[in-house]
């Protein structure tokens, strides 16, 4: 039972977090959804454990908590997959086919340019006089991942598919 | 009210096994036991913490009741670690592949302003944008989503299952719009 009372508070969280997506003005509403998720499980806690003979705290957080982080990767995959954007790109054309340079210099530029104005909306960088200058809240942000990438040795690991003729073309 | 908060010992061991995750990919990361493969390093990091969730709830004796609590406790100790696998993945993907971090660390890098071509030239320490989109595209082909034929890429027939349902995702996440449709 207490499996099924984490899987009946997933089942709300996963009719809420359309409505959430919808209300929300920001493009990124990943900070909402973690916290309706929150609030969903202490409510769904609270329920499982007065309508439940026995409720096991863990076991019902387990099952819910595991499937709220596949539902917040899957909104990540959405939200900012250039994969998935690239296939998008291909398949909502009407032949499904696209041409390479095509798919580079018409899309795969505007999503990586997508990605600098979230830059720029989240205060992490700024256009000025024409150009881009980095804030202080995106340089802390850049000396943490510079950090986590040494302690990690993630220097060399910028690509899925970095490969050596690649460096040596750049 | 009847709510039982205190972990049973496979629980709790599913505690320590998540907890081992990322000290395990640290392990992984230097020294004699290097495993230079991302992707291998974090399979391995994730084998060796179910490993040891394994080897601590066989050395106890819950598990050995082969009971309904402690099924349910297994099954509960495995999402435990599988979530806090998964996260580790999400933090490893970003920090290492990451297209926005990527772009703050290339501009960080910058003592002044910069114009876009030159910081899209400069993203992942002069890797350029043109090879990102080399490593994703090869990335999509590598799913067989996509096949490319000459210069062309077409959509895979086998994709047009897997298309509908991110169609269907991206609607749900409201997404449809930013996308174009």
């Amino acid at each position: 039972m207490s499996l099924l009372v984490g899987l009946i508070s997933f089942a709300a969280l996963a009719v809420v977090v359309p409505v959430i997506a919808r209300i929300r003005q920001q493009r990124n509403a990943i900070v909402t959804i973690i916290a309706a998720a929150l609030v969903i499980h202490v409510a769904g806690t609270i329920a499982g454990a007065l309508l439940v003979a026995e409720l096991d705290y863990w076991q019902s957080a387990a099952l819910y908590w595991f499937a709220t982080v596949i539902l917040i990767y899957a909104y990540g995959t959405c939200y900012r997959s250039l994969s998935v954007q690239m296939l998008f790109a291909v398949s909502r054309n009407a032949s499904h086919a696209i041409d390479v340079q095509s798919l580079y210099d018409i899309h795969f530029r505007r999503f990586v340019q997508d990605r600098i104005v979230a830059l720029v909306e989240g205060g992490r960088a700024e256009f000025r006089e024409g150009r881009f200058v980095i804030t202080q809240a995106g340089r802390s942000d850049a000396a943490l991942i510079l950090w986590a990438r040494r302690v990690f040795d993630l220097e060399e690991s910028r690509l899925y598919f970095a490969k050596t003729e690649s460096r040596g073309e750049a | 009210m009847a709510l039982v908060i205190t972990p049973s010992q496979i629980v709790a061991a599913s505690f320590v096994a998540s907890a081992s995750v990322p000290l395990f990919v640290l392990a992984l990361s230097r020294g004699p036991f290097l495993v230079r493969d991302l992707r291998k390093r974090f399979h391995l990091s994730s084998i060796l913490a179910f490993v040891l969730w394994a080897g601590i709830v066989l050395l106890g004796d819950e598990f050995w009741r082969l009971d309904a609590k402690a099924f349910g406790d297994v099954l509960a100790g495995a999402l435990i670690i599988l979530s806090a696998a998964l996260t580790m993945l999400i933090v490893l993907l970003l920090v290492a592949a990451g297209v926005s971090t990527t772009l703050l660390v290339s501009l960080s890098k910058n003592s002044g302003p910069v114009e876009l071509e030159s910081w899209l030239a400069d993203y992942g320490h002069g890797f350029g944008v043109e090879d990102l989109f080399r490593d994703r595209l090869n990335l999509l082909l590598g799913t067989r989503a996509a096949v490319i034929r000459q210069s062309t890429i077409q959509l895979a027939g086998r994709a047009r299952i897997p298309v509908t349902l991110l169609e269907v995702a991206m609607y749900y996440f409201n997404f449809s719009k930013l996308t174009g449709r």
